[in-house]
């Protein structure tokens, strides 16, 4: 039998481990993977009668028996079958189905780690609502990879000159690191900046799909520093007006809002005071101010710091930050986070 | 004549013994199947009520019952968490093996117990209760007829064993 502590690939602290949740088959094509790709993999792709494939460094590749990879298909790729696929299921599940029927719903699951692991499969309706998803087809996990300090730099322009924080919105396309670099914005205020002479704030946290926390048995797995409340799970409209209530919170972060409810919420907010950090799905200025709700807070100055982020100099690249009255670029040129 | 008597006595006493030790294996049963009657109950309770994965129901309901089943439970729970890959009816029925009781055990409640492991944790709570429910039946019913043949057994072993002893002083003596 394999030990999952021998080949730890994924190692964020000294206990927790990504194989544990691959069923045995599979975990020992993985661990045989050379050691530069698999410090890098991104994804591990698991589809039924397909061949086992993994992405890393913006690629995607194909594995074989012996854990070598290729970049075509061939006939010595691993093919995944429907038991990989629910034996895998049980390791994700902790052996209990029963017990994610609510992850299941919302097609993920979070892991021990903050991994999180993609599910679809046939979905049960019930009065038009999910009931619940069975005969699962295919597996997605996707690697958490905690960034700490990439905000660092940034922290001083979020700041007004009494060191006050101010409302802050997180443009960026998918897959460019705006949840990463949120998380870790939130952490460095959290804690406060001895640097910048910024004391740690109380940041109440409305954490929807539990990506940012990464809460797993409800217990948050990424460092979000010492004054965060995690609302995990609650739908974002609802959760910030409950911390607004609860929590007294100074700050107020969310993760992709866009609805009408959202807004409404958001004027809640900023009429208690309260400072707002949130992120939208978007590739620049022009493309925000388009969108309905977004574009209405945009323009009536809500957000006085907008952050674009893009992947031209690699995943996580802030391209600029606009003051939101005047809407002009306060970077000289775009921030490169190194991404490990 | 003193002498004889008391390997009279020795011999009586050992064939009672006999009897009231196969006797008891009826006892066993029953004490046993009710045992897990019981543990299923917490069982379904667990699932249906707290949601609680596998491995700490298994902990939390071995805390609470007595004989063979407790230690099924612990030790699937420990196979479970050691994650070595083992899918939840290999851990199940690897524990019931290493039971070390395990020949105590009638081959139709084994079978049960198999059964029960080939389809806890794989479906949704309404499927688990159905699961558990029909499990539960087949137990219940192996309950009453171990009931009937303990009645039934127990005296005829104890005072087979007793006659045994009786006659075999007679023959010899």
């Amino acid at each position: 039998m394999l030990k999952a502590n021998d080949n730890n690939f994924i190692k964020k602290s000294n206990t927790l481990y990504l194989e544990e949740y691959l069923c045995p088959e599979i975990r020992e094509v993985i661990v045989t993977i050379p050691k530069d790709i698999k410090s890098s993999i991104e994804e591990i792709r698991l589809r039924v009668n397909k061949p086992l494939m993994i992405y890393a460094n913006n690629h995607d590749f194909f594995i074989t028996r012996k854990g070598e990879i290729s970049s075509s298909e061939n006939q010595n790729n691993y093919i995944v079958s429907k038991k990989n696929i629910d034996n895998c299921i049980q390791f994700i599940s902790d052996y209990s189905i029963y017990s994610v029927e609510e992850e299941l719903k919302r097609g993920y699951i979070t892991i021990q780690g903050g991994h999180r692991v993609g599910i679809v499969g046939r979905v049960v309706l019930e009065n038009g609502d999910i009931r619940i998803m069975k005969e699962f087809t295919g597996l997605n996990y996707r690697v958490a990879r905690e960034k700490i300090g990439i905000s660092s730099k940034i922290i001083k322009y979020l700041l007004n000159e009494k060191k006050e924080f101010l409302n802050t919105l997180i443009v960026s396309p998918p897959q460019c690191g705006k949840t990463t670099l949120l998380r870790d914005i939130i952490r460095n205020l959290s804690n406060g900046m001895p640097d910048l002479k910024l004391k740690g704030l109380k940041i109440g946290l409305v954490d929807e799909r539990s990506e940012i926390g990464a809460a797993y048995r409800g217990i948050i797995q990424n460092d979000l520093g010492l004054r965060t409340d995690v609302l995990d799970g609650c739908p974002k409209a609802k959760g910030m007006i409950m911390l607004i209530r609860a929590m007294s919170p100074e700050i107020i972060a969310t993760d992709e809002i866009g609805r009408i409810d959202d807004a409404f919420a958001i004027h809640e907010a900023l009429l208690a005071g309260i400072k707002l950090i949130t992120t939208v799905h978007g590739n620049s200025l022009e493309d925000i101010l388009q969108k309905k709700v977004i574009g209405d807070l945009v323009k009536d100055s809500v957000f006085q710091r907008i952050i674009i982020l893009s992947n031209k100099k690699g995943v996580g690249t802030i391209e600029k930050i606009i003051d939101g009255d005047t809407f002009k670029n306060l970077l000289y040129c775009p921030i490169v986070n190194k991404v490990v | 004549m003193l002498f004889k008597i008391c390997i009279s006595a020795v011999i009586i006493g050992c064939t009672s013994s006999l009897g009231i030790i196969y006797a008891n294996t009826f006892v066993e049963r029953t004490r046993f199947l009710a045992n897990l009657i019981y543990a299923l109950q917490i069982l379904e309770t667990e699932i249906v009520y707290t949601n609680t994965p596998l491995p700490e129901v298994l902990i939390k309901t071995a805390n609470k019952t007595s004989s063979e089943i407790t230690r099924i439970f612990e030790n699937t729970a420990n196979i479970l968490l050691r994650k070595e890959g083992y899918i939840f009816s290999e851990a199940w029925k690897k524990a019931i093996d290493e039971s070390n009781n395990i020949k105590k055990i009638n081959q139709e409640d084994k079978e049960l117990l198999i059964s029960l492991g080939n389809g806890l944790g794989i479906s949704n709570t309404q499927d688990q209760i159905k699961h558990i429910d029909l499990v539960r039946a087949g137990i219940k019913r192996n309950y009453e007829s171990s009931l009937i043949s303990q009645k039934k057994n127990t005296r005829l072993y104890k005072n087979l064993g007793l006659l045994l002893g009786l006659t075999i002083v007679v023959i010899f003596f």
